[in-house]
């Protein structure tokens, strides 16, 4: 069963279409990428799968269920995660601490109000294997704000996996990172997806790394869906290249 | 920042920094107390001389009757020099120890407790705001010491006095029958009274006071319309327009300065004052400095410290040689006699133990810059010679209007009786303690 | 008919006071509470000019200027440095504000009643359809017209004005196209101040002039910026005549309610359209509540509560014990009321520091607990555990009422609903007059007695009352930190911290601030309920919106990073105030003085520093 279909989705603001009549439909442990130049729509797409805007038109279906509509809250908890291209996080809380919220949300142990936090093995346990799992490990005792960059992208989709969702929403992952950060980016992506089966959907600027690592590419283009299809079927699409002119591809 | 932190560990261990302010904190805070204001370091440094005898005044300060507080303040603490001056009481010098209570109930509280447990005050005075004369009240019976006050009250304080508690000041149903005396006396056709009303106990007990009075004198049958308005009112055209509607006889006004002097200036235009005549119920002093030229004729009842009055008008002088100034309010010679009233209260006690001081207040008669009075024993308010109801006007050398005209009214037709007090006001007389 | 040209022209001075808050408000984000505090001001330099040089026209074109020019210098000094705060910084300042201005009145003018000589211009009055009407009151809606006319000009067609609204539409930006904001920032507040300013001349030849005047204008402009919407002059008279010509009809025909009603429509308002009729949403950022604390290396090893903290709370408490043993009486008196201030503070500082709601409706439940009990002590029952159980009961509900109103608004929003609330709370406490004693207030409330099945245990004695009063303060504390430190806390921190990424693991952000703001109304409530008792006297002030400010500023000087903060804050609070008050008369320059320093320079307060301390020495 697809774990996500968009159907004949369109987001208007007003006059302007964000969306316009995509769609598409996502197998489980694709790990998909959704390009397009900038003003595309990417965000938007995003953003109407998490439920921050109720698209105009059209339903969003998450392993079967409707979804467009509920609150975010009841969208997440259906099982999906989302980090952010601008990286949100607790900033005064440390790593560990960051983690642990939403291993509480998922473990549903967020209205205790008289049990110890710190003397819950289970969480701690969760806490730690998530942490192994982005990598970060070592750094549990730090406090956000003072990660690297690198690290504190690691940390955003190590509090998206808190819910152990099925599906994995990345934005732009590798924004703002050097050349050896996005490796290391593009490193952890491709293990967490490996390790926990988890689907991945991906938007990005960054080309390369697009045709290195995804299973399929979606291509948006003035709220349009343009091009589905393989890494190979994409690199030849005539008019992805010609979406593109002016970009570097 | 660095270099201190550095000292601070090599001093050594752990020092919980949380801990360690919080604990230095109290302990220089109880170190300070003690020492300011714990008697337990006085008896080093009086050995040689006479003790002091602390009396406390619980005035309004700041806010909006500051005004009438530091007047007040300023009346009191010539005593205090005079008082001192002349060697004290009973060859003590005399402390007066002013605080500050905002007119506000839980503030006067605390700054009373502070006067009689840090400072141990013999006497507790105060105040102009009613609700803090009640606390001050409950306070001084508390901790048994001996309270008195020379303002305004409104009857509603009435409940909470006990043996240890004097009013000497001229209470609202006094004011109001002085009103309907004079009209008796001036006025005795009159049918029609509005009343100005401020929103609040005091405007509603005055109101009730003045009806009781028309209803019980020869002005009965007239008829009495009260106009509510709220306390610090911005606009009253509203109400001017009522009343100028309405078309009185008489003008009954018993608003605090501030909002008497903004309702007079908005009626110039309505000439109120042309079609009725104005009657104020006491303290008009402030309201003819900030009026100035621009106010209007009316009658209004005073203090015999008011400066129309001969003590006042002595007293004047002496306030003019201290401050300056003219006095800026018919109180401040009452708390002049006030601290007098208290001297004379200890010197015929030979002590200051508060029961001792009761009796002696009990009965004691002053006359003083605030005119003659006696204290009744059962119920401690005052009796006077007469009250006073002056016609306001501009009189040559003076900086604001005073009494053009004077009408005296024998005290008895305007006095709250002992059986009033205790039928009418719940004053629970005789006081058990 | 009289009443419609009355209330015009109470409504055009409110007009010409509330757009300079508007200008305030929309284009530096400021909640000016000094706005009154420079109206009267203006009203004071007035009767200055005209006494000095006998004329009134000249007051006119000075009193604004001077007001302008001091509202620039207060701008450049004191609020510019703190906008990249959070906003209860700039705040919090302009509270302290008041206090300064008004001592600064006092000294210069004393405390008596003033008023200003009316220019013979202005003194007489015509009638018109048989209704008198007063020149004055035509000159007022004169100048108001001409300053809505001047407005309009500005705004919309110097560049001045047009690079003002610019800049009030994103700041940002603005300074990124290279307009110097700051200075323009300086200007505007200028320009609103001198509104203050000429509102105050024109009020002084109405009313009496006198600090304290000018409350009542403030609480009437800021719910005429609201109701009429930032940013839009439009708005602001079509709100100031509504509100103007309410007060007045009101005052005629409904006097019991006529304050109340300002409120409820502030209330709605805020509540359903929080833009106004004609305005925008403020612009604001979500600023970290918390100041970070520097660049320290690592953290404690463990997450949340550690062994030392517990080891301070109980080390304070045995302290708290032994404290009346070793001070003088008044202390150990002044000592439990600043426990029960403490608690207040500490369970305000719960939906503060802990959540990041900054709430201004705490004074109305501490209030709701404080009558309540007394109520029931006076007039029900002489059994504390039934008056304190119903006083929990009633202070809960009030609570559950605000909160469930107030939590879909956020940030600045959320504190003007709030406040709004308590504006309304109070004037509803101070009209019923027959149950609360209106402004009198309620005395006479007897002592605690708790009946223990046989036995009765009257709390009586100062030092009774302590021990009393520590062991309810000392269980609420030790309630609160274990809640802070279980699950629920941590999700009250992920929501100050980020309650966007909060939505995103999954938690409704809003069910948790209710239940957050419920829990802080409780532990409010029992402060209320312990602090009448012991005082044995309540009045309406104690639920004045104005004493909301009390845990703010304590939570800030004792460090609102932590639980025991804000009770540390008060401990200094009233020790400071109750040695300044007895030093001086002029306390409030002090305090306000004080208050604005610590706002500026010390923002972590007196435990963010200590912790800061101890996370760097730990490190080392």
């Amino acid at each position: 069963m697809e774990i996500l279909r968009i159907q004949d989705v369109t987001m208007s603001f007003g006059k302007m279409n964000a969306l316009h009549e995509v769609n598409c439909a996502v197998e489980p442990h694709e790990l998909l990428a959704v390009i397009g130049p900038n003003g595309a729509g990417k965000t938007t797409f995003f953003n109407v799968i998490t439920g921050k805007y109720k698209p105009s038109r059209g339903q969003v279906f998450f392993k079967g269920e409707r979804i467009d509509g509920l609150s975010r809250p009841q969208i997440i908890n259906k099982g999906i995660g989302r980090s952010f291209q601008v990286v949100n996080l607790f900033p005064d809380l440390t790593v560990a601490a960051n983690v642990r919220i939403g291993v509480l949300a998922h473990q549903k142990q967020t209205l205790r109000l008289f049990k110890n936090v710190d003397k819950m093995a289970e969480v701690d346990q969760e806490v730690e294997r998530i942490l192994d799992l982005v990598h970060l490990g070592d750094e549990a005792g730090v406090v956000a704000t003072t990660l690297s960059h690198g690290d504190q992208k690691c940390l955003e989709m190590g509090m998206a996996l808190t819910n152990h969702p099925a599906l994995l929403l990345l934005d732009e992952p590798t924004a703002g990172m050097g050349p050896e950060e996005t490796r290391q980016s593009i490193e952890l992506i491709k293990d967490v997806w490996r390790k926990t089966g988890v689907t991945i959907v991906f938007t990005e600027h960054d080309l390369d790394m697009v045709f290195n690592i995804s299973t399929r590419v979606l291509v948006l283009q003035s709220g349009k869906l343009i091009a589905d299809g393989s890494v190979k079927d994409i690199r030849n699409n005539p008019r992805v290249k010609e979406a593109y002119l002016g970009e570097e591809a | 920042m660095a270099k201190k932190d550095k000292k601070s560990t090599l001093m050594g261990g752990h020092i919980d920094r949380r801990g360690f302010f919080k604990k230095s904190g109290l302990i220089s805070a109880g170190a300070v107390g003690a020492t300011l204001f714990s008697p337990l370091g006085t008896p080093f440094i009086h050995a040689k001389a006479k003790e002091p005898i602390k009396v406390g005044f619980c005035e309004v300060l700041s806010g909006l009757f500051a005004g009438i507080g530091t007047a007040e303040q300023k009346g009191a603490m010539l005593a205090e020099k005079h008082i001192n001056a002349s060697g004290g009481i009973m060859g003590r010098p005399l402390k007066v120890i002013y605080e500050d209570t905002q007119c506000k109930a839980q503030d006067a509280a605390r700054v009373a407790k502070r006067l009689i447990l840090e400072e141990d005050i013999v006497a507790l005075h105060g105040e102009t705001c009613t609700s803090v004369t009640k606390v001050l009240s409950q306070v001084a019976r508390k901790y048994g010491i001996l309270h008195w006050d020379y303002e305004v009250d409104g009857t509603s304080a009435y409940k909470e006095m006990h043996k240890l508690d004097f009013r000497l000041g001229d209470d609202g149903p006094t004011q109001m029958r002085g009103v309907v005396r004079l009209a008796e006396r001036k006025y005795p056709k009159f049918k029609k009274w509005a009343v100005l009303v401020p929103d609040y106990a005091w405007g509603h007990d005055c109101l009730k006071d003045f009806q009781d009075a028309v209803a019980n004198s020869t002005l009965k049958g007239g008829e009495v319309k009260p106009f509510l308005h709220k306390f610090g009112e911005a606009d009253f055209s509203g109400i001017i327009q009522q009343i100028a509607d309405y078309q009185p006889d008489g003008l009954v006004t018993i608003s605090w300065a501030g909002d008497m002097v903004t309702f007079l200036r908005q009626q110039k235009p309505y000439k109120l004052y042309d079609k009725m005549v104005g009657f104020h119920y006491g303290n008009s002093v402030g309201i003819c400095k900030a009026m100035g030229d621009q106010m209007v004729p009316l009658w209004s009842g005073m203090d015999q410290g008011h400066p129309s009055l001969p003590p006042g008008k002595k007293f004047n002088e002496l306030y003019q040689k201290a401050y300056g100034e003219w006095v800026s309010e018919d109180t401040a010679a009452c708390y002049y006699d006030s601290l007098m009233i208290l001297k004379k209260a200890i010197e015929k006690a030979g002590e200051t133990k508060p029961m001792a001081m009761a009796k002696a207040m009990e009965g004691l008669e002053y006359s003083g810059y605030a005119g003659w009075l006696k204290i009744r024993e059962m119920s401690h308010l005052p009796i006077k010679k007469a009250y006073h109801m002056g016609y306001m006007g501009p009189v040559p050398g003076a900086p604001y209007w005073l009494a053009t005209e004077i009408v005296p009214i024998p005290y008895g037709e305007v006095m709250v009786t002992d059986g009033e007090a205790r039928d009418k006001f719940g004053m629970p007389i005789p006081f058990k303690s | 008919m009289a009443y419609v040209i009355n209330g015009l022209t109470f409504a055009m001075m409110l007009f010409v006071l509330s757009a300079g808050l508007n200008i305030i408000l929309g284009f530096l984000g400021v909640l000016n509470f000094a706005h009154g505090a420079l109206f009267i001001l203006g009203a004071y330099v007035t009767y200055a000019v005209t006494q000095t040089l006998g004329d009134f026209w000249l007051g006119l074109l000075i009193a604004p200027l001077v007001v302008g020019l001091f509202g620039m210098l207060i701008e450049f000094v004191f609020l510019r440095p703190l906008y990249k705060r959070h906003h209860v910084y700039t705040i919090l300042l302009t509270f302290g504000l008041i206090l300064v201005i008004y001592d600064i009145i006092k000294i210069i003018w004393g405390s008596d009643v003033k008023t200003v000589v009316t220019p013979p211009l202005l003194s007489g009055s015509f009638t018109l359809f048989g209704e008198i009407i007063p020149v004055a009151s035509v000159f007022i809606i004169l100048v108001g017209v001409l300053t809505a006319g001047g407005l309009w000009f500005i705004f919309k067609k110097t560049t001045f004005g047009k690079i003002l609204t610019a800049i009030s539409l994103d700041r940002e930006i603005a300074n990124a196209l290279g307009f110097n904001v700051a200075r323009r920032g300086t200007l505007a507040f200028g320009l609103g101040a001198l509104l203050a300013g000429l509102a105050g001349v024109l009020g002084s030849l109405k009313l009496s002039i006198a600090a304290g005047v000018d409350a009542e204008f403030l609480i009437y402009s800021f719910a005429i910026v609201v109701i009429g919407g930032v940013g839009s002059f439009r708005g602001t008279l079509l709100a100031s005549l509504i509100v103007g010509e309410m007060s007045v009809l009101g005052g005629v025909f409904l006097p019991e309610l006529s304050m109340s009603l300002i409120f409820v429509l502030l209330v709605v308002f805020l509540t359903l359209y929080p833009r106004g009729m004609f305005g925008r949403e403020i612009e604001q950022m979500h600023v970290p509540v918390v100041p970070y604390l520097g660049n320290v290396a690592t953290a404690f090893q463990r997450l949340s509560a550690t062994q030392l903290s517990l080891l301070s709370s109980l080390l304070v408490v045995a302290l708290l014990v032994v404290a009346p043993l070793a001070l003088p009486k008044y202390w150990t008196y002044l000592l439990a009321e600043i426990m029960v201030f403490a608690l207040f503070a500490i369970s305000f500082n719960v939906l503060f520091g802990f959540t990041g709601m900054l709430s201004f409706g705490q004074a109305s439940i501490f209030g709701a607990g404080a009558y309540t009990i007394s109520l029931m002590l006076i007039h029900v029952t002489g059994n504390w555990w039934l008056a304190f159980a119903a006083s929990l009961v009633i202070s809960t509900g009030v609570a559950v009422i605000i909160g469930l109103m107030s939590i879909h608004r956020s940030e600045i929003y959320f504190g003007m609903l709030t406040m709004a609330f308590a504006m309304l709370f109070y004037s509803i406490i101070y009209k019923w007059n027959s149950l609360t004693g209106g402004a009198d207030g309620l005395s006479g409330i007897p002592s605690p007695v708790l009946k223990f099945g046989f036995t009765e245990v009257e709390i009586l004695t100062p030092l009774a009352n302590y021990y009393f009063i520590l062991v309810v303060v000392a269980i609420c504390y030790f309630i609160l930190r274990t809640i802070m430190n279980s699950p629920f806390g941590q999700v009250l921190l992920a929501i100050r911290e980020n309650p966007t990424r909060t939505e995103f693991l999954g938690l409704p952000v809003k069910k948790y601030k209710f239940i957050a703001f419920v829990i802080a109304g409780v532990f409010t409530g029992v402060a209320g309920a312990l602090f009448a008792p012991f005082a044995g006297t309540i009045d309406a002030l104690a639920s004045h919106w104005s004493k909301s400010g009390e845990p703010i500023f304590m939570s800030l000087i004792g460090g609102i990073s932590t639980l025991i903060g804000p009770g540390v804050g008060t401990l200094f609070y009233y020790v400071l105030h109750s040695y300044i008050v007895s030093i001086t008369e002029y306390w409030q320059l002090v305090m306000g003085s004080i208050l604005i320093t610590v706002v500026m320079l010390f923002p972590m307060g007196i435990t963010g520093y200590a912790k800061k301390f101890i996370l760097s020495f730990k490190s080392s």
